[in-house]
């Protein structure tokens, strides 16, 4: 499956995708950019887990893996009850105020850009190109780059040259 | 059915390409332009929010005197009436067209009774380019900025120009000997805190000072014949500036084998030094400077505004300007340091026109929408480009209100010439003739004119690819 990729090495932190992400979702964001002290910027992204937590957590099957791999949450289902926030073990699902925004507040990897034919929002605005929306098990197989943080959770979204 | 029109952002120098698609003249939706040879659909996070700025809710959309609506001919009539004053000014923001820009000098021999006129560019980038036309060092290409070996990046160009930071990212992700120095600016704290810095310590002229210091003083090399005045200065006055990393930056941008220095400043003294910098340290070292305004660079060069807006500005603070039109510039809010409120508060006649209500509008008696370079044709950053979406109201472009203007004063104005071109009916019979006897001349065989257009950041792209009637039928 395509999963969205950020590499390190040439991101500058410039939040663009923030930007773009806002833009195209409704005024909802749902790719954020962590602050790290003394440190800088970090773009942090939904991973689409292989088994998600969020999905097993939502105690009204509003979270759903899809067939095309997304982990999605449905508008129409979501109580709003935060299961899926406090079970993300990275920390992406935001929490937004009001039901109809935090339905939405969840990274579908753009479905309608894509089926489209068009990159990810984020992937289409990033100046740099450090957001990479590709196969994943490609990248896994590269051997030029790294992917890394956290490989044992899920397959991380950073990369880095090796 | 939605339209598609291609557009140019001009929030920075790059003129990064996009696309605006509209129904019935409102803009309805922003995609990227991955066909722009620029930024190949890329945009930063200020270009993203351009759609905002054309429909934004408080729009300026009719003009206005005194707080009343009224129409375009009673202001032009007021602004006419304006400049009529000896002591009147004009300031144009830097967002202008090159057809607007060429415009300016003839409107202002015509229509103006000084010759106070300036091309504002909010960050100061006239006064950084009348600074750096004493020093000759060559300006990077994109290839330049991809190729390089070592980068140094004063201020912080990655905020200012992310197409640039694209350059210089793949150029540190090629090569694993790539260098990338970061020297800080204090007013920047944002992208560049992401690399490793030099700590200046004293500020960003200190810094580059030592930094000039530390490359024409480097053992095993002869420091050219320009700089030793310089060095003998430096040690007069009490030695350079005590910066502990300058010297291995120094000799690495020195000793590499190709290097840029990219700089994004408002200072001109340390644009000049930057400059310096990069023209010390040898053949193969190119500078790049990142400008906020799109055209800034093309304007200061080819209309040689007579004098600058931060002049006409302190001139207004001191009493000897009555009467001012600032069109698209906000230098209340531009201008913090400075006291601009009390000098345009002290003026007879202030004439503001902006996109959206600003601190100088609220002080002017004159306010005038102006259209976004989305909504004009014209010329932008060396390529055509038609307007992407309908002006908002009333609001119109700094050419088409220099024309209500100049209609009001009976004039023609006519662009490349500071004079008001002869209407066809006074020509003279000496002029006629010669007229008619070079269009009975055979004219010569030309040639097949070059469509490729650089960019101000060194790109070329192809005239071509950018027809005038852009529109498309598309979505």
């Amino acid at each position: 499956m395509k999963k969205l990729l950020v590499n390190l090495d040439v991101c500058i932190g410039c939040q663009a995708h923030s930007a773009a992400c806002h833009r195209v979702n409704g005024d909802t964001l749902t790719f954020r950019t962590g602050q790290i002290d003394d440190a800088g910027t970090l773009p942090v992204v939904c991973r689409h887990c292989e088994d998600p937590a969020c999905v097993a957590a939502c105690p009204r099957d509003a979270m759903r893996k899809e067939e095309d791999g997304t982990v999605r949450r449905s508008a129409n289902l979501c109580s709003g009850c935060r299961s899926c926030v406090l079970a993300c073990p990275f920390g992406v699902l935001g929490d937004v105020d009001g039901l109809a925004g935090f339905s939405r507040s969840k990274c579908h990897l753009c479905f309608d850009r894509t089926a489209e034919g068009k990159e990810p929002a984020c992937v289409a605005t990033c100046p740099t190109g450090a957001i990479r929306f590709e196969e994943i098990d490609e990248v896994l197989a590269d051997e030029e780059e790294l992917v890394i943080g956290g490989h044992a959770l899920g397959r991380s979204p950073y990369v880095r040259r090796r | 059915m939605a339209d598609a029109a291609r557009g140019v952002c001009l929030f920075c120098s790059l003129g990064c390409g996009l696309s605006i698609e509209s129904q019935d003249g409102e803009p309805l939706a922003l995609e990227y332009d991955q066909a722009s040879a620029v930024n190949e659909g890329t945009l930063c996070a200020k270009g993203n929010y351009l759609l905002e700025l054309l429909n934004h809710r408080r729009r300026l959309a009719e003009p206005r005197i005194g707080g009343s609506v009224v129409s375009w001919q009673q202001a032009a009539a007021s602004l006419a009436n304006l400049l009529r004053s000896p002591s009147t000014a004009l300031i144009v923001e830097g967002d202008l067209s090159d057809e607007e820009a060429r415009l300016l000098p003839s409107f202002a021999a015509s229509c103006m009774e000084s010759d106070n006129w300036a091309v504002n560019f909010s960050t100061g980038d006239d006064e950084v380019l009348r600074a750096l036309e004493s020093v000759p060092v060559p300006e990077a290409s994109t290839d330049d900025l991809r190729e390089s070996a070592c980068t140094v990046a004063v201020g912080d160009p990655f905020s200012v120009g992310p197409v640039v930071a694209r350059h210089v990212m793949h150029a540190r992700n090629a090569s694993r000997d790539h260098r990338l120095h970061v020297v800080r600016d204090d007013r920047h704290e944002n992208v560049a805190a992401r690399f490793a810095q030099i700590d200046l310590g004293g500020g960003l002229r200190e810094g580059l000072l030592a930094l000039l210091h530390a490359i024409l003083t480097l053992p095993d090399r002869s420091a050219p014949g320009w700089s030793r005045p310089i060095v003998e200065e430096i040690a007069r006055t009490g030695g350079p500036p005590a910066v502990d990393e300058v010297q291995a930056v120094a000799a690495q941008f020195a000793n590499a084998q190709s290097g840029v220095l990219v700089v994004s400043t408002a200072d001109p003294v340390a644009a000049q030094l930057a400059g310096c910098c990069a023209l010390a340290a040898g053949e193969r070292k190119r500078f790049s400077l990142v400008h906020d305004y799109g055209n800034a660079a093309g304007i200061c060069r080819s209309v040689a505004p007579p004098t600058t807006a931060q002049d006409i500005l302190d001139r207004a603070a001191r009493g000897a300007v009555d009467a001012l039109c600032v069109l698209g510039a906000d230098p209340v809010a531009a201008l913090p340091d400075r006291d601009v409120e009390g000098g345009l508060k002290g003026l007879r006649r202030l004439a503001a026109g902006a996109v959206l209500p600003n601190r100088t509008t609220t002080l002017a008696d004159t306010v005038l929408p102006t259209s976004v370079w989305l909504e004009k044709h014209g010329t932008f950053n060396g390529s055509m480009r038609s307007a992407a979406a309908e002006p908002v109201g009333a609001a119109r472009s700094y050419g088409e209100i220099m024309h209500l203007v100049a209609q009001v004063r009976g004039v023609n104005l006519h662009p490349y010439s500071g004079r008001t071109a002869p209407p066809v009916q006074d020509m003279s019979p000496e002029l006629a003739r010669a007229m008619v006897h070079q269009a009975r001349e055979p004219a010569p065989a030309t040639g097949v004119r070059s469509t490729a257009v650089r960019f101000g950041d060194g790109a070329l792209t192809d005239m071509l690819s950018f027809p005038q009637a852009i529109r498309t039928q598309a979505v």
